[in-house]
């Protein structure tokens, strides 16, 4: 939970959840806040835990323990089944892959949702108009959905979520099975939301999607969530970065020559203690892959040096998607060991309460 | 007071989505089901008018049947009743279809297509299967009463008159038709696919209930079979002329000149007030389960 947030920002609060499926924790003690206006990535390998924490928002599956907070008409309540249809009034939904009727058209069914949801019915077919023509599919309103591509389908799974204009969308796994572009229209609606004022949830387990877009990103490994917060402090948690640089043309001398200059050009100015290969040579990408700690001057440091040291350099750039697969890895394997070491622990103590007693 | 005349002075327009919005409650509630009965028409439109065509060609069947018979010498009865009655040997499969179609995909199809997703965080299990159930019943109904009209149209035409006789086994065809409608719900409920529950439901009233029947008949049990479905379906036609004794003792010859001779047992059909009851108790106990595990099922 970030502390330096006002409460009164906090639009979805996630307080010591845990959900449990008999012996299998599926969701073991969640703590999160979503604030106002903001894109929280939840990232996570398939089976983390992701959809089942989203599916306790939408009250498809209550906690075992623990409380889901929703903000409804400015208080921040928190959610039960007496106030459900109230506070799910304000978050839109889109679980996992949509699918539709097939025998039904967008405006139908959108209309559908919309009125369920309690939507104005005289102001339903106009805001069902304004959003297909917000995805570009206006021509395709009256048409059958079971004619649809997939990347269509999705269009139209990301509209419904908020057809009946909710402050809160919810999208569970929005690229899964798109092509790249598909993909790129998701991303850009994602950011078109943020525009709008809306505070959006969403989960991937892809690690670009949810650099391109998330404010925050909060990330859940066996049910646990192992990080939580921008891009630019998971950086400097993880302490270290990756720069990717791409010169005008290889030496003569070969990849390896050009990795022992550079470590002599900037082998000061990373800010890392311990360094062994911090520069490697990605012979597919022809790009130097060079570590340092994150640290915006040392970044500049590098950037300067290079440049006095008259290195042709056509592209100097810190990816976000690069970054956050390293810390991803990174996370995921400490949360890997520390759950392998809980279950070891849980093996030999029984081991030898058992000694005590023979 | 100066506040309350404030507040009704503000336009639609002027106030947020959330005063907009139908408030909670039972107002909405109300609306869910009216919207989801409205939405169940549009999408099994289809459906229905492939119904009304098998209602049709059904009678059709029957009408050129008689055309035939007459056409060869055959009286036709005087009884106008006697002749409704006849068109009514297949009424028990024109509902077991139609019951079958709307209901096989009343609750499979959402885990099947896995469209609940898309549904359940708008409106909640209850409300969407009371909408479903009403709304394709309308349309079992109509489909049952509209066979029901062809023949009553044929025997106006040829007896100039319709016996009232025939609203009474159109209200049991109708009570039947729900009753089935929720035996396929149940089996809905719990199956993967919309066929399957389509088809188990077509095999079990065919096959299951009429074995159960014939084993009923040999044993000699006298106990009235509430528990068997399609019983209720003999009163439809019953209707037209009920009997005294509704259990009968078919004495049975077997083998060369009978040497050896067997007694089956039968109730022909259960009486006004049992079909009432068993039709309601089958009903809501099926829809009761169906439910309970509609609510227990989780979209993976």
């Amino acid at each position: 939970m970030s502390k330096n947030s006002k409460n009164t920002d906090v639009y979805v609060r996630f307080k010591n959840v845990t959900k449990k499926f008999g012996n299998f924790t599926a969701v073991s003690n969640v703590n999160l806040d979503i604030h106002k206006g903001e894109i929280l990535g939840f990232l996570g390998p398939n089976g983390a835990g992701k959809s089942t924490t989203m599916k306790m928002m939408a009250y498809l599956l209550r906690p075992t323990e623990g409380e889901v907070w929703i903000r409804g008409n400015g208080e921040l309540e928190k959610l039960t089944s007496k106030n459900k249809d109230y506070l799910l009034d304000n978050i839109g939904f889109l679980i996992e892959n949509p699918f539709f009727y097939a025998n039904m058209t967008p405006r139908e069914t959108l209309s559908y949702f919309g009125e369920l949801k309690g939507y104005p019915q005289s102001k339903i077919n106009q805001r069902v108009e304004e959003i297909v023509e917000m995805v570009g599919m206006s021509e395709w309103i009256d048409k059958k959905i079971g004619t649809f591509s997939k990347g269509m389908r999705q269009k139209i799974g990301v509209i419904s979520a908020i057809v009946h204009d909710p402050d809160i969308i919810v999208l569970d796994e929005p690229h899964t099975g798109l092509d790249p572009t598909a993909r790129k229209m998701v991303r850009e609606f994602i950011l078109k939301l943020k525009d709008m004022g809306k505070t959006v949830f969403f989960s991937s387990h892809l690690l670009y999607e949810v650099s391109e877009v998330a404010d925050r990103v909060a990330m859940i490994s066996n049910g646990e969530i192992i990080a939580c917060d921008t891009l630019e402090k998971l950086e400097s948690m993880a302490k270290k970065s990756e720069i990717q640089l791409e010169l005008l043309e290889i030496p003569e001398n070969g990849a390896d020559d050009m990795v022992k200059r550079l470590d002599q050009i900037i082998g000061s100015h990373t800010g890392l203690e311990n360094k062994p290969d911090y520069i490697k040579f990605n012979p597919d990408t022809e790009i130097f892959e060079i570590l340092f700690n994150g640290d915006p001057k040392n970044q500049l440091e590098i950037f300067k040096s290079l440049f006095s040291a008259g290195i042709d350099v056509i592209e100097f750039s810190v990816p976000k998607a690069g970054l956050l697969e390293d810390l991803y890895l990174k996370f995921m394997s400490e949360s890997k060991e520390k759950v392998a070491e809980s279950l070891h622990k849980r093996e030999i103590e029984p081991k030898q309460k058992g000694e005590i007693t023979v | 007071m100066a506040e309350l005349q404030t507040q009704t002075h503000i336009q639609p327009e002027e106030m947020s989505l959330t005063e907009q919005r139908t408030k909670i409650g039972t107002k909405r509630s109300y609306l869910q089901i009216e919207k989801t009965i409205k939405f169940e028409f549009l999408r099994n439109g289809k459906k229905m008018v492939s119904m009304l065509i098998m209602s049709f060609l059904i009678f059709a069947l029957f009408l050129i049947i008689e055309i035939i018979d007459e056409s060869n010498g055959a009286i036709p009865t005087e009884d106008p009743a006697e002749y409704f009655e006849g068109y009514l040997f297949m009424i028990s499969f024109i509902i077991l279809i139609v019951a079958s179609m709307f209901g096989g995909s009343m609750i499979a199809e959402d885990f099947e297509k896995n469209t609940g997703n898309l549904l359940f965080p708008k409106i909640t299990k209850d409300r969407l299967l009371f909408g479903r159930i009403v709304a394709r019943y309308i349309y079992s109904a109509l489909a049952v009463s509209f066979y029901y009209v062809l023949v009553a149209i044929a025997t106006f035409i040829k007896y100039d008159g319709i016996p009232k006789v025939i609203w009474g086994s159109l209200g049991w065809s109708l009570l039947y038709t729900f009753a089935l409608l929720s035996f396929v719900t149940l089996f809905s409920s719990f199956m993967k696919r919309s066929s399957s529950a389509t088809i188990y439901t077509i095999l079990i009233v065919l096959i299951v209930f009429q074995l159960l029947t014939m084993i009923l008949m040999v044993t000699g049990v006298t106990i009235e079979p509430f528990f068997m479905l399609t019983y209720y379906s003999n009163i439809i036609t019953s209707w037209f002329h009920m009997p005294e004794e509704r259990f009968m003792e078919i004495p049975f010859h077997r083998g060369p000149e009978g040497v050896s001779e067997n007694t089956f047992y039968s109730w022909i059909t259960p009486d006004a007030t049992g079909a009432i009851i068993g039709m309601l108790v089958w009903s809501v106990i099926c829809l009761a389960i169906a439910y309970l595990v509609f609510r227990r099922r989780q979209n993976k």
